[in-house]
């Protein structure tokens, strides 16, 4: 009877069991994978103009599609609002985003804001930061060893007593910092005079480009730099409206600035390589520990452009981006 | 070597061994079966991942076939475009006062969707015609570019250009376009003479890139287009490429013959076909990462790993289920073996009958033979017990018979020194006491008499004894009533109160004291025969209850052993006598006899 009863219960184990397996084999089989939700990765930046970002879009966007994340690019509605740039982040934290690659308007106010948030998910910061702390992640090009790289451009190029105007614009942004401080170290002493243009010195609150045509009406000088995309395309549209020429030195990547090397102003022009700055990042935000082991080692790269040299097979992939 | 392998084949063994025979039945065919299945399915496994794979791969060469084709298909028509514009424009015209212009603009609108434009221009860089009409940059060297010197140094063949950004002609908006330059040396003809110039028609990249991107969305793996140095014309990661982001191992693949082939590049296991594009030289190359096929091949996997396990349980169920059906009969026949084996050691008795049979006709027939060998054995056995009884028997009347004539010798012995001494009274009641002695002795010839009757024999032989010896030892007889009507052998108190008075108070001169005592202890009875006399040394009270005791001194010599004999024929066990003695102090000597009531004995005898 006990025997019986003993065979019964195996009956009934190895039914449940079968039926078990046979549901397993079913799902893995007939049913439709039920599919992780994609990671959302949100990249907020700074200024209004989306294209500005396209490149850095580019390779980030490539990153995102090879794992199976989605990402967001927000722009702001005015070049430099702090304030706003912390909201977008504050409605992008609540949004549920997974991963935030943050190119900050105002680093040192972002980065205060981000530390207090104490998040925990990956941040990364897609400009030089100087007050970096531990743990936090920032892909950059080397932004004084731009400024430098410009500055020698100047002083190999130019005369020894050539005026050089200095456009301190954007400054809260260490990159845009880091970049002045570079150049300033690479022709202190080699040039004949160096202008500073700042709104501090102009007293006004108007738009770049006025400041700079104000600036350019005030003062003489042989060559302006900028330091920025926005600040360039603003120096060119000004010597273009006050039908001036001048020699520009710029770092920007804005597609005005390219046309203008050849055609026009802009005599060297320092290219950072945006795009892999963008996949680096969105590398960093979805695997840190993979973007670690495989591009601890990985420094972005920037070029000295000229006129000359544009159209040279390494150039021109950079200065030309295949945009799709 | 074989050491290593007989330590565990025989600990399988002695397993084995230990275990039941369903144990045995059902693992060794879960054992085979988990192999054969095991085998089973890792080669089925393999032979799907080999044909998922060679699907795949047939798969992309199918693919890179059709982009072959579509790609010749295009560059063939960009060649048409050329060949027209030179075969039946350029070549029949006077460029001195003729223009090529209009055709030229009718050639790239019909063609715009394909071309950003056509030029053609002297070997000295001079622009002939070119479309669409636009400003030419300033300071452009068009003998500098890579496609014109290519058409001059090479002037038979057309030749394709790697991507490039065409930098002839200004753009407005800041616009820039990516173009493959198709150029050839052509021929000019000026007032009747013949100069060499450079056609150019410059192939909108994009038309390449989405040809690719089409193919790339979806499936396993991606295509990718370079040149026959192994200059990449589109890769669908061409810009990470650029930027030394990710690796292509294009120099290797472009040297390679048409066809599929695997490789290990940057730590991964690719599968790569390659097609060469006809007049270009141009390679498609389409890759596909093993790791993306890891998907398939992990489904493949648990779905074979998840039937094996089913077709395991099912089989180690039906196993269960077999080696039950076989082995129940056999275990059911050993089980009642087994009752029957505890049964005989319990001395109950043996029932063949009990012995099952059932099952296969085989176990029927085991069991029927063991059955009809029970059977023998019991009669065999039977034959046996009653052959044994008989024995016994006839070994206790011999001892009995040893008895009677030595006890007669010594009565008749006293009895004729009483005639002799002419103490007739005494010889009267010594006889009076014999007759009574042979009385309780015949016991209407049973063996087992009550031991009151015993006692009372005892008391007649006292009593003659006492006459023969005129009181020179005294004996006292004290026996519990409780005990008197159980059973004992007769004549065993006699012999040791013959042994007392020989050996212990012959010679005492009226000191001498012999006590009987009966008594019950421990549900067991005990009659004692103690005297003062002086006592069994103990080399001679180890030999006395054995055989060699039988031939010692006075007497017939048998006294004791013969008493222990009868007693363990009779009840057997830890029955018989014990013998405690103290030289110079006495003997006793104690009987120790099972309480079984007569009646009882009686009637279980007559039963039997």
């Amino acid at each position: 009877m006990k025997r019986i009863r003993e065979n019964k219960s195996l009956l009934f184990v190895v039914i449940l069991l079968i039926a078990f397996l046979l549901t397993y084999i079913y799902q893995i089989n007939f049913e439709t994978v039920d599919e992780k939700e994609p990671k959302h990765v949100s990249m907020i930046v700074y200024g209004d103009d989306a294209e500005r970002w396209e490149n850095m879009r580019d390779g980030a966007l490539l990153v995102c599609e090879e794992r199976g994340a989605q990402l967001s690019l927000f722009t702001m509605l005015s070049e430099n609002d702090a304030q706003e740039q912390k909201e977008i982040i504050e409605r992008e934290i609540e949004d549920g985003a997974d991963a935030l690659m943050i190119a900050p308007c105002n680093s040192k106010e972002i980065k205060e804001f981000i530390d207090q948030k104490r998040l925990r998910i990956p941040v990364v910061y897609i400009e030089s930061m100087e007050d970096m702390s531990l743990g936090d992640k920032s892909i950059a090009t080397d932004d004084y060893a731009m400024g430098r790289a410009l500055g020698e451009e100047i002083v190999e190029s130019e005369s020894d007593i050539v005026t050089v105007a200095i456009i301190s614009e954007n400054t809260e942004r260490d990159s845009v910092s880091l970049r002045e401080k570079g150049l300033r170290d690479a022709i202190e002493g080699k040039v004949g005079k160096i202008i500073n243009w700042s709104r501090n010195e102009y007293k006004t609150n108007s738009n770049t480009r006025m400041f700079i045509q104000r600036a350019i009406v005030s003062e003489a000088t042989d060559v302006i730099v900028a330091f920025d995309n926005s600040t360039t395309d603003a120096v060119l549209d000004a010597l273009t409206n006050l039908n001036k020429t001048s020699k520009v030195y710029s770092i920007s990547t804005s597609n005005k600035a390219v046309y203008n090397l050849y055609n026009k102003e802009i005599k060297a022009l320092v290219y950072p390589d945006e795009f892999s700055m963008g996949y680096l990042s969105a590398m960093y935000a979805l695997d840190s520990s993979y973007a670690s082991r495989k591009y601890s080692r990985k420094k972005i790269e920037y070029r000295t452009v000229r006129k000359e040299n544009m159209y040279d097979e390494e150039n021109q992939t950079l200065l030309f981006p295949f945009v799709d | 070597m074989l050491e290593i392998f007989s330590k565990p084949v025989n600990f399988i063994k002695e397993g084995y061994k230990k275990r039941s025979l369903q144990w045995t039945i059902s693992l060794s065919y879960t054992a085979i079966s988990i192999i054969s299945i095991a085998t089973l399915a890792i080669a089925f496994y393999s032979h799907s991942i080999n044909t998922i794979r060679e699907n795949t791969i047939k798969e992309n060469e199918q693919i890179v076939d059709q982009v072959g084709w579509n790609l010749n298909s295009y560059i063939r028509s960009m060649m048409g475009i050329s060949d027209t514009m030179y075969y039946s424009v350029i070549k029949n015209r006077n460029l001195t006062n003729e223009r090529i212009n209009k055709e030229m603009n009718l050639l790239y609108e019909a063609n715009k969707d394909n071309l950003t434009g056509i030029v053609c221009a002297t070997e000295d860089g001079a622009i002939v015609a070119a479309s669409p009409v636009s400003a030419r940059k300033a300071g452009v060297d068009l003998k500098k570019q890579e496609w014109f010197q290519k058409a001059v140094d090479e002037i038979e063949n057309i030749h394709f250009s790697t991507p490039h950004v065409q930098n002839i002609f200004d753009n407005s908006n800041y616009r820039y376009f990516w173009v493959v330059s198709l150029s050839r040396s052509v021929e000019l003809t000026y007032l009747g003479n013949v100069r060499n110039g450079v056609l150019l028609v410059d192939m909108n990249y994009s038309g390449i890139e989405q040809m690719f991107e089409t193919v790339n969305d979806g499936g396993v793996g991606f295509v990718y287009l370079c040149d026959s140095d192994g200059n990449i014309i589109y890769h669908p990661m061409q810009k990470a490429i650029y930027a030394d982001l990710v690796k292509e191992n294009n120099l290797v693949h472009a040297k390679h013959q048409d066809g599929a082939f695997s490789e290990r590049f940057d730590g991964q296991e690719r599968d790569v076909v390659v097609k060469t594009v006809g007049y270009t030289g141009w390679k498609i190359i389409s890759v596909i990462p093993t790791s993306e096929l890891a998907i398939d091949m992990g489904n493949m996997r648990n779905y074979l790993f998840m039937v094996a396990i089913i077709v395991l349980i099912l089989i180690v169920f039906g196993n269960y289920i077999i080696s039950y059906v076989v082995t129940d009969p056999i275990r059911k026949l050993e089980e009642s073996i087994a009752d029957l084996e505890e049964g005989v050691s319990n001395e109950d008795v043996m029932n063949e009958d009990d012995i099952f049979i059932g099952g296969s006709h085989e176990i029927r027939h085991l069991g029927r033979t063991i059955k009809s060998m029970i059977r023998q054995m019991k009669k065999l056995t039977d034959e046996m017990v009653r052959e044994q009884k008989a024995k016994r028997k006839s070994e206790l009347d011999a001892l009995q018979s040893q008895i009677n004539p030595h006890f007669l010798y010594n009565t008749l012995d006293s009895v004729v020194w009483m005639i002799e001494g002419e103490r007739y009274r005494d010889a009267i009641s010594m006889v009076t006491a014999l007759a009574q002695l042979f009385r309780i002795s015949l016991s209407k010839g049973n063996n087992i008499i009550s031991i009151h009757d015993e006692i009372v024999h005892a008391r007649n032989y006292l009593n003659i004894q006492m006459v023969r010896y005129k009181n020179k030892f005294t004996a006292s007889i004290d026996v519990d009533p409780a005990i008197e009507d159980c059973a004992t052998i007769k004549l065993i108190v006699q012999p040791l109160l013959e042994n007392a008075i020989y050996y212990g108070v012959e010679h005492m001169d009226g000191e001498g004291e012999i006590k009987v005592r009966g008594y019950e202890k421990d549900g067991d009875i005990y009659i004692s025969v103690s005297d003062n006399g002086m006592g069994i040394p103990e080399e001679t009270l180890a030999t006395l209850l054995t055989d060699k005791a039988r031939s010692r001194g006075k007497g017939s010599g048998i006294g004791l052993w013969n008493v222990n004999q009868r007693i363990q024929i009779y009840f057997k066990g830890d029955y018989g006598l014990m013998i405690d003695s103290v030289l110079d102090e006495g003997t006793t000597v104690t009987i120790h006899l099972p309480k079984i009531p007569l009646e009882e004995y009686q009637k279980e005898e007559g039963g039997r």
